[in-house]
């Protein structure tokens, strides 16, 4: 009977080692870079990451090293510096191109236009969390150009954080319209 | 002489069709692109070449998007890589052995946006570089 138990108590062991290798899960990354150039201001350029899965860490250029944790929000702005958040939604306001659609729309109400929007909604996304102004940066961002990064930057100051004036993790908020 | 003027034609395009082979060839496959929207390129050995569903990916490949365009990738190891509109990539390094041994996967991101599913590989294995610092997958 002792033995019985033992065997059994073996088998679920190895049952529940098997199980948790199987269910070892992916980690999953979300991320935006907008390299700084000229004609963009540091705000208006930087790192975004999200850990949606899993953990991972980032080592900045100068050696600062960052743990993310899943739903973590790392930013670097265009002048170094690193801040966390916590974010719920996405920060990538496209979809995947079997999905066909073009966008996601788990960035907030304007999360739509900023699937066509390409950089110009990633910046907005960048600037503004992402929360509820990222997609309309998007949108803004087709309707001044599409070619370049700094035509994304078009997308920012267009509509995007204008529009939205949510929080903004790399600090500045733009607020204001400013593209033609 | 037209003859002269064909033939010539003809071995310079074949020269340009083997010479295309031989850079694709050089560098290892890695994976393909599983759907693909729009506007995608891929460079690789200074060869451009139009990424579509289902073409090969290599090592060292750039991979540009366009405005409004998206590409999913899928690699050896099953690494699924989605890549967003205006971006440009660089697949660094692709080491996988599906026998188990360690490996290594690096992505350079010069600009863009993306999201990054990790594969069958040791999640240590998987690195991401930007022009900011380098995010390394831990778990």
């Amino acid at each position: 009977m002792a033995y019985k138990h033992k065997w059994t108590i073996l088998f679920v062991s190895a049952a529940l080692l098997a199980l948790q290798s199987t269910v070892s899960m992916a980690a999953v990354v979300e991320m935006v870079v907008i390299p700084c150039t000229p004609q963009l201001r540091p705000d208006e350029c930087g790192l975004k990451i999200k850990v949606v899965q899993g953990t991972a860490t980032f080592t900045t250029t100068t050696g600062q090293t960052v743990t993310v944790s899943a739903g973590t929000v790392v930013t670097v702005s265009g002048t170094g510096i690193v801040s966390q958040s916590a974010q719920s939604g996405s920060i990538l306001n496209f979809a995947s191109a079997a999905t066909g659609s073009e966008a996601t729309g788990s960035i907030g109400n304007a999360g739509a236009a900023g699937g066509a929007g390409g950089v110009g909604g990633q910046t907005a996304a960048l600037q503004g969390g992402g929360e509820s102004n990222g997609g309309g940066g998007g949108s803004s961002g087709v309707a001044t150009g599409s070619t370049s990064v700094s035509t994304g930057g078009g997308g920012l100051t267009g509509g995007g954080v204008g529009a939205g004036g949510g929080p903004t993790p790399l600090g500045t908020g733009v607020t204001s319209s400013t593209s033609p | 002489m037209p003859k002269h003027l064909w033939a010539s034609v003809g071995a310079l395009a074949m020269l340009f069709t083997v010479q295309s082979t031989v850079s694709l060839a050089q560098t290892p496959k890695i994976g393909g692109a599983t759907a693909v929207k729009n506007q995608v390129r891929g460079n690789v050995g200074g060869t451009t070449q139009r990424i579509l569903k289902g073409s090969n990916v290599y090592s060292d490949e750039v991979v540009h998007t366009s405005a409004a365009s998206v590409a999913d990738l899928k690699f050896l190891d099953d690494t699924t890589l989605t890549v967003g509109p205006i971006s440009e990539i660089r697949l660094d390094k692709f080491v996988y052995d599906p026998s188990g041994s360690a490996g290594s996967v690096v992505i350079n991101v010069t600009r863009g946006a993306f999201r990054f599913v990790t594969g069958k590989q040791d999640p240590k294995a998987y690195q991401i570089k930007t022009p900011y610092g380098t995010l390394g997958i831990r778990g």
